[in-house]
This record gives C-alpha cells, structure tokens and sequence, in this order.
C-alpha cells in the first residue's frame, strides 16, 4: 500500500483533526450564545420565501479586541430588525442585515464596506464602533454615495466634514462630559484644578483635547495631561506624580480595564482628590465593578444612556435584551438598537429604493428612539448630527446610579467624595521611592517571564514569539480553575505550572523538532512557526472565553502595605519573592542536576552533546516545557493584579525578549536581573518621562544592550 | 520549459485585463491589496531570502513611506504621485540608521533587533502628535474616484519590483547577495564588502516598501499608526508572503500575496458567504452553527493555516511546487519532462 505521506504527517492530521473536533464538542458546550443562533434560525426561516428583502448593512467589530462591544451592537440589531419585521416589516417587506466584521481594523474595516457596498449592494450602512474604523469606512460610504448611520463612533470629524451621506446618531466624543459641565458650574464650583489621564487612541487624544479646551472655558486650571498605552500593568508611577500635583479632580479617558487598574492603584496610592471623573465607557461597565471592587466607589462617569433614562421603551429595552442574551446591555447596545428603527423608519418613509432616496429620508428624521430623540442636524461646524445631552451617573453602594441632572437622577450625587484621604500627598522624595518600588515589583514578575524565555532561547536558540500566548492560557487555566472550582491562584500554580509544562512539550515535540530537521533555505522558519502558534492559541482562548474581560478577584488582590510613605501591593511582592525563589531554583538546577547539565551543554554545543550520549531532541522539548511551566506561574502570579482576555500575550512576548536579551540568552540569575532593569528603567521613565514612553524606554534600552553588550548582563553574573 | 519563461507574461497579462473583466469594485479592492503586498513581499525576500537577512521591521519603510506621502500632501500639497517617489527616499533615509544599527547582529539577534525598531517607529509616531497627528493619523482626499487608475499604478509598482529583483539576481550583485545568505564570513574573506552590499539590498528594498506605502495612504486615504507601522499586520504578514509564496524565489512572494490575501478574506468572509448560503438553501441548523463558527474562527483558521504551511511546506509554494506536483499527480514518472 502507497502511503503518499509519511507516518508522522498522518499522526498530525489525526490529532489535529481530533484537538479540533474536542474543541467545537468543548465550545458548544460552554457557548452561552446558543441563544444567538437560535435567532439566526429564525431569522432565517422567516426570510424562507425569496421575497424582495431589504438588504441593510451593519458594520461591526464581531471578532479582535472590541469583540465585546461589537457582539453587544450586533445582538441589538438583529433584536431590533427582528421586532420591525415581525410586526410587518418596511412597508410589507423584510429587512435583512448583513453584517461585516472589521476585526477593529481600519483595512480590514474598509475591505468590509466595500463588499458591503459593491457585492451586497445594500441600500443603507449602520454600526461603525471604533473611530479610527468608522472613520475609514465613511470616507469609502460617501465616495460611493451610499448612506451611513453612524452610531458610535465618536471622532468628532466624522461628521465634520459636510459629507451628506454620512449621519450620526451618537453625540461626538467633545460633548460626552456635556453633563460634566453643568455639574461643575453648579454643584462643584470649588473645582479648580484637575489632572487629564487618557489613553492613547484616536477616542483618548481627541477626547483629551477637547476636554483641556472645555475646562480653559471654565476657568479650570489644566495641572497635567498625560496619554498612557493601553494594557499597562502599573499606573503608580503616573499617579504619583498626579497626586504630588494634589488636583482637584481627575479626569480619566480609559477603557475598561485600564478604568479598574487605574481605579484600585489609586486607592493604594491613597489618592483623595474631590472629584474622580471617568469619561468613557470603561467606568460604567459591570466588568469594571467586578474588577475594580470597592475602588469603584463613588466614581463618576460620564455616559450617553442608561436603562433608566426618561425614553421611552429605554428600560424595556434593558429587559428584553437581559432575558433573551443573558448579559447585560449598555449604551452601546441601545445605539445600535435605535440606529435599526432609524433606518427602518428611513426605509419607510424614502422615495424610492435607493441609497438617495434613503438619504434624503434619513436627512428628514425626526423620531424617539430608546436611546434618545433623533434628529439631523447642522451646529457648530458638524452636519447631520444628532444632539443629545448626556448624563453623568456615579457608583454608589456597588449600584451605578444616574445622579445628574437632577431632573432625570435616580439616586443623589455625593459630593466631594469620601475616599480615604490621608492628607498626605507626598513629596520628591516619596515619587522616587515609590518609583523604584513599584520598578522593582514589576521587574521581579518580568524577571519570571524572562526566565523561561532565556532558558528556551539559550537551549534551542529560537525566538520564541508565542511565550507570551503560553502565559495567557496559564491565566485562563487560573481563571477557570478559581471561578469554577474555587481554587485560590496560588494553589492553581500546581495546576498551571504542570498544565503547561506538557503544553510546551507537545509545542517543542510535533511542531518545532521537526522544523529542525526539515531542509530550508532559512532557519528562522521556527521563529514563524511560534507566531502561527501563537495565533492559534489566542484564537482558540477566543473561541472558548470570547474576547471578555475576565477577573480573578481574591481577598488580598488589593491590600498593599506600607514602608513608610511608600506602598507596597501584597500580592506583586508575593510574586517577587517567588520569582526570586524560581531563579534560585532554576540556578541549582542547571548547575547540580544531571539534567540541568545536559541542558547546558545542549546550549552550549548540540552536536558535542549529540556526542556525549545526550538526547538532544528530548532535551530541547523539556526545555521548552520548563520554560513554559515558569512562564505560567508568572501568569498565575499576575492575574490577581491584572485582567485577562485573549490578546494579552503580545505584550508579554515582547518584554520577555528584551529581558532575555538584556539578562543574557540562558543565564538565570541574568534573567532576574534584567527583569529588574526593564521594571526600574520602565517605571523612571514613566514617572520623569511620561507614561506613553514607558514602552519606549524598553526598546531602547533593548536596541543599545544589543549593539553594544550582545552577551547581556552575562558578562558580569557569568552564569 | 517554454512554460517557466513565459509564465511571467501570461501572468502579467492576465493581470491587466483582470480588471476589465471583473468589474466589481470589491475584487479590484482585493486585487489592489494583493499587489501591494506582492511588492512588500518580493522586498522582504530580497531582503531575507537572497541576501539572508531576515527582517521583521518591513513596516518601518512601509509605515514611512505612507506617512511621507501623506504629510507632504497634507501640508505642502505635494500631489500624491510625487509623494510616491519622496515616500522610497524616505524610506532609504531610514534605511541608513536601520541597516547601521541592525546589520552589526546577526540571525535571532539581528531579526529581535528589526523588531525592536519597528516597535520604536510606531511609538514615535503615536507620540510624536505635533508630526504626525498621533493616532489621529493622517487623511488626504484621493484623486481618483475609481480604483482602476489604482490597480493599474499598482500593477505596474509591482511589475517593476518583481522585475527589478529578477534582473539584480541574475547580476553580479545578486551574486554578492547570495553570498552573503550562504555565508557571510566566507564572503568577507573573499574580499566582499558585506557591509555595503547588505545595505545596498535594504536600500533598495525599502525604496519599493517606501513607494509601496506611499501608494497605500493615496489609495486608503487615511492611515494611523496602528495601521501602517503594525508589527503584526504588516511586518509579519510581510513574512508570511514570503514564507507561504517561497523564499529565495522571484515569483514566490507574488503567488504568496495571491494566497495570503485571499485565504484572509476568504475566512473572514466566512467563505464569501457560502457557509452561510448553504444554510439558508438547505435550511439545516446545524450548517448555521458551522456558518457562525467559521466566521467567528476565522484567524483561528489562518493561524492554522500558516502553521500546517510552515511544517509542511517550508520552502513556500514556489519553493516546493515539486512536492506539491508529486502530492497532485502522485502517479507521474520521475524525470519527466517539464
């Protein structure tokens, strides 16, 4: 019998094929959104018959890192589109939705629209969530002269630019604090100083700019204006300086997990302003309590919608949504809900089934709607933009109530707010201590991170571009194991640690080893071997968790004690002294174990080792499995200070080669310390330079050390 | 034989009247951006598989290209096409402290150090907002409404890169290169100065990855940061043109933007839609489950993809098409004629 293929490619196809059957078995089970299909049944029966439908386009993120918000605006549409066509539709005709996914990404973003305008030909566009995305896609929606209804997006340009055949249903992100203002002039007059923290991205640096001109209206004095990236661990040293700046109010642009970080490290810090502000979404979320906790107290935020706004159909809406997806719905859902019964009231109203004859109905909208009255309209230097005031709701006893206007509050606003002030608020001095602690807590956690990663590079010489994946699948382990079974993280670490050593084995053993022995023109195919990898590890966690934040909250996940005025989190020392242990460990065990040393000497010479009588194969996939075990304890140790979804690993991978490299490909002790280096130099930079830097720095140092000290800090710790 | 040579002509052929007879506006898309990945790809492999240095910082003269293109028409109103010339200056500009940083590393060390900087490129032009506009990013009104003049501007960026590389190769300057990607140290003693030709090949790929990008900000019309100077979507997905398509040959980044650009949308569309109008025709549930997962999994189904490729198919399409012709025909005799 010919075998058209080697033995080992048909094992592969049969495992692979089996990992993936167990996981759509695994994710059928676990998928919540069983419900979702069920609609897409309906739907689809009821569009049975080849009636004309009206083909309505939807522009979302479904999949990527707004997958959450995306879903959120596509379960309301379709929740909308089914009530229109259940109660007869447009003028006796179905509405259809097609919908596009832009993956958050501008290319991907306007690919979709194009299909959506050439191949689908439909009559009108709704959606559009992020703004950098929408933005892109309406620039192609008015080239083509087909009609879109933003309803999200928030970049105040979008519709500045007298495009008539783009409309905004959401107000634009320099009138979000609208509330805010009102609040300020007649409430909390004595506000006369105020800190700007945002993140960086088109919502955060526009929200931020339009904010500073705003409070230089209201005679407010701007003390600093900081942009941070994204993702960061560690806000202590931007909020010490906030708080030697001692602001009245603080006035954050954040998402939501960032929100909660930025929320719990401030009450570490004891941070006592009389006004803690946040201005987007992320303060106003249920995974924001969940993780922030008791931090949440009392925060204000400014937002477009809640369920107990004064429109109506506004909390049925909530309820419906609630009993039929199972989640809670936000402003963003309610956006796209009323942004369905816009474009169906368009429909029905235009002259003729044509993108014209859709614009100029929509143009002459003049409806209510669950998220508020909707009418086009030209002010300022913005066309066809809808203008809605805006509420400011504030946590209060672990409820986010609507405390502003009076008119519509449901609770009353507390004011200035009781947060723990020690009246202290620190000097020079106190910055740079509490600078370098917090580097050197960060560094221990970076140093575990980078061990493993030095281990594998040193063996096996390969960059390994997946670690950080490995860490993620380490924290959802975590997750799973605490919020299933309860178990605390630091008892998963003997879960995880072994979980994982057997995935870096199985990694090593059927995917890299035998790229080694493949004839190819580059040996850096193993290099986009770990990248495929890591694509599919972070899809697959997508896949089963979704692209939700998820917490591990225990009970000391916030307590921090103090060295004098400097504070120390419990658990990021914790991790410190395990890291330290770690190193410790590893450095015994590469010099005085058999194996420790057959490892060493497979990274010094493979082929000498081959010599000896070392298995060299089975040494490169144990390597890779230890490495793997030592990164899922650094993950284990994070996650109580942290958050978890599945795009997190890419950051992690890049700190862990700059510290691999720094410490020295191999070197244990180098790997600790060049974690320490990366968390110090980090933090410095983020307190003198400017938060936005602190990646920077990293990369910096990471470029020199290359150029001019290749063997890292091995030099000097020679091991 | 007649087969090999004249490839390249049915297949530029083809490639022109393409448009004339697709006239969908969405396919002309697709096909755009397989062009333009065709030129980033053919420079990565100029790069990494003739002269073997293999780069992950592609989109540092992508990213400065577009955004030189996109500034100078911004502020000085520089018409786009002249923009496409300054955006490859721009790029060898770049190309000068990258290649002296860089080219003193070697394997694993130069490739983390190419990475490095494409990470440093994207911050400064995040923060660098009075420059750059920051994530605000940069929107210029294209000049033309129709994408045809587009695609035939990239067909013929494209035609001209492929070109180039063919010609260089069969020169005594591709000699230099090969070289250097056999053996660096051998080639030195030989009296190579591989030092300059290792920065004549970043000049030049960067000059067509810089061109390249400035042709992406016209025709995209907008451009961020994110976008342009993305480690992931442009400089590793450079990568994986190369590797897919076959590196170390001419036409192997070509057939890779073809493939790569085409299984992308191919799963995210979910199969443009045939999963999902197989369910609809059919009306069997489960095939709307499948539909819904596929879309949903559709980088996990890239990822896949590209690893399956990577294990078994090492030397990209191109590289390995005799494998690919003895797992087709499994019956041909050996040492058949072509």
């Amino acid at each position: 019998m010919r075998l058209f293929f080697t033995i080992s490619f048909y094992k592969t196809l049969f495992i692979s094929v089996a990992i993936i059957c167990f996981l759509f078995i695994l994710t059928a089970v676990s998928y919540s959104g069983s419900s979702e299909t069920l609609i897409k049944k309906e739907t689809v029966r009821q569009l049975g018959t080849q009636k004309e439908r009206i083909k309505v386009g939807v522009l979302l993120p479904l999949t990527g890192k707004y997958a959450k918000f995306g879903e959120i605006e596509h379960r309301s549409f379709i929740m909308a589109a089914e009530e229109i066509n259940a109660s007869g539709g447009v003028n006796g005709q179905l509405i259809e939705l097609v919908v596009e996914d832009t993956m958050g990404k501008q290319d991907v973003g306007r690919s979709a629209i194009e299909k959506l305008i050439t191949r689908d030909n439909v009559l009108v566009v709704g959606g559009g969530y992020s703004s950098s995305v929408t933005w892109s896609a309406v620039f192609v929606a008015q080239q083509q002269k087909v009609p879109f209804l933003v309803n999200t997006g928030s970049a105040d340009k979008i519709t500045e630019q007298e495009w008539e055949y783009i409309f905004r249903l959401n107000p634009p992100v320099s009138e979000y604090s609208g509330a805010l203002e009102t609040f300020l002039k007649e409430v909390a007059g004595d506000v006369k100083t105020v800190a700007i923290l945002y993140e960086n991205s088109l919502f955060g640096q526009s929200g931020a700019e339009k904010f500073i001109s705003q409070c230089e209206k209201l005679g407010i004095d701007v003390l600093m204006s900081e942009g941070y990236e994204a993702g960061a661990i560690d806000f202590k040293p931007m909020l010490v300086n906030v708080r030697a700046q001692r602001p009245d109010m603080i006035y954050m642009i954040s998402y939501v997990m960032d929100a909660s970080l930025l929320m719990r490290q401030a009450r570490e810090l004891q941070l006592a302003p009389k006004l803690f502000v946040g201005g987007a979404a992320g303060f106003t979320l249920p995974e924001f309590l969940e993780n922030a906790g008791e931090a949440a107290e009392n925060i204000y935020s400014a937002t477009l919608w809640t369920e107990s706004v004064p429109y109506p159909g506004a909390g049925e809406y909530y309820n419906r949504f609630m009993e039929k997806y199972h989640i809670p719905t936000e402003y963003h859902g309610a956006e796209a809900y009323a942004c369905m019964y816009v474009i169906a009231d368009a429909l029905r109203r235009a002259e003729g089934m044509t993108p014209k004859g859709v614009r100029d109905a929509l143009a002459e909208t003049d409806m209510m709607t669950v998220f508020g009255p909707v009418k086009f309209i030209s002010y300022g230097n913005k066309t066809q933009q809808n203008r809605l005031p805006t509420f400011l709701v504030q946590w209060i006893d672990g409820k986010l109530e609507t405390v502003w206007p009076q008119e519509v509050s449901t609770k009353k606003y507390r004011y200035p707010l009781q947060v723990g002030d020690s009246g202290y608020h620190g000097n020079i001095m106190d910055v740079f201590l509490q600078t370098l602690a917090a580097g050197i807590l960060k560094g221990g956690l970076y140093g575990l991170i980078g061990l493993g990663m030095s281990l594998i590079m040193g063996v096996m010489g390969i960059i390994n571009l997946s670690h950080g994946q490995l860490m993620m699948v380490a924290m959802y382990i975590t997750f799973v194991c605490s919020s299933c079974f309860g178990i605390d993280p630091y008892f998963s670490l003997f879960i995880t640690m072994p979980a994982l050593f057997c995935l870096g084995t199985v990694i090593q053993k059927y995917t890299l080893n035998p790229l080694m022995e493949k004839e190819s023109l580059l040996p850096e195919n193993q290099v986009l071997m770990t990248v495929g990898i890591a694509m599919v590890l972070t899809e697959i966690a997508r896949f089963i968790f979704k692209s939700d934040y998820k917490s591990v909250k225990t009970v000391y996940s916030d307590q921090t004690f103090f060295v004098g005025n400097v504070s120390f989190n419990v658990p990021l020392t914790i991790a410190f002294f395990i890291a330290v242990l770690f190193t410790v460990f590893m450095f015994w065990f590469l010099l005085k174990t058999d194996m420790g040393r057959s490892i060493r000497a497979t990274a010094q010479d493979k082929d000498s080792a081959l010599l000896m009588g070392v298995n060299a194969n089975k040494i490169t996939v144990i390597t890779f499995g230890i490495g793997s075990a030592l990164v899922a304890a650094a993950g284990t140790l994070l996650i109580p200070v942290y958050y978890l979804y599945p795009d997190i690993g890419g950051a992690f991978t890049r700190k862990a080669f700059v510290i691999t490299i720094l410490g020295g490909m191999g070197s244990t002790v180098g790997a600790i310390l060049g974690g320490l280096v990366l968390g110090v130099a980090e933090s410095f930079g983020a307190t003198y330079i400017g938060m936005a830097y602190d990646d920077m720095i990293g990369l910096i140092i990471f470029l020199l050390v290359l150029i001019f000290l290749p063997d890292g800090l091995k030099r000097i710790t020679k091991i | 034989m007649s087969m090999k040579k004249n490839f390249p002509i049915i297949l530029l052929v083809v490639l022109i009247i393409f448009p004339l007879v697709f006239r969908n506006p969405y396919h002309h898309h697709l096909m755009i951006l397989v062009l333009v990945w065709a030129i980033i790809g053919s420079d990565w492999n100029l790069l990494a598989g003739f002269t073997g240095q293999v780069s992950f910082g592609e989109a540092v003269f992508f990213g400065t290209g577009a955004y030189t293109a996109g500034l100078l028409s911004l502020h000085l109103g520089v018409s786009a096409w002249w923009g496409m010339i300054f955006g490859g200056i721009a790029a060898m500009v770049i190309a000068l402290p990258f290649g002296w940083i860089c080219f003193r590393l070697r394997g694993a060390y130069f490739a983390l150090a190419t990475l490095a900087l494409n990470e440093i490129m994207r911050h400064v032009a995040t923060n660098w907002e009075t420059l750059t506009g920051g994530m605000r990013g940069i929107q210029i009104m294209q000049t033309f409404v129709s994408k045809l003049p587009y695609y035939y501007i990239a067909l013929t960026l494209a035609a001209v890169a492929v070109l180039c590389i063919q010609l260089i190769m069969k020169s005594r300057l591709g000699y230099y290169f090969l070289s250097i990607r056999e053996d660096q140290d051998a080639a030195e003693s030989l009296g190579i100065d591989t030092h300059f030709y290792k920065m004549v090949s970043l000049n030049i790929a960067a000059f067509l990855s810089g061109t390249a990008g400035a042709l992406y900000m016209n025709y995209m019309g907008v451009i961020d940061p994110e976008t342009v100077f993305s480690l992931h979507d442009i400089s590793i997905m450079a990568i994986l043109v190369g590797i897919v398509g076959g590196v170390g040959t001419v036409y192997g980044p070509v057939v890779g933007a073809f493939v790569m650009v085409g299984v992308h949308e191919l799963f995210r569309t979910g199969f443009f839609g045939f999963f999902d109008w197989v369910a609809r025709a059919t009306e069997y549930d489960v095939l709307v489950l499948v539909a819904d997962y596929v879309t949903h999994a559709h980088v996990l189904g890239f990822g896949v993809l590209v690893v399956l490729v990577i294990l078994f198919l090492p030397n990209g399409i191109v590289g390995d098409k005799e494998n690919i012709v003895r797992w087709l025909f499994p019956f041909r005799k050996k040492g058949g004629a072509d």
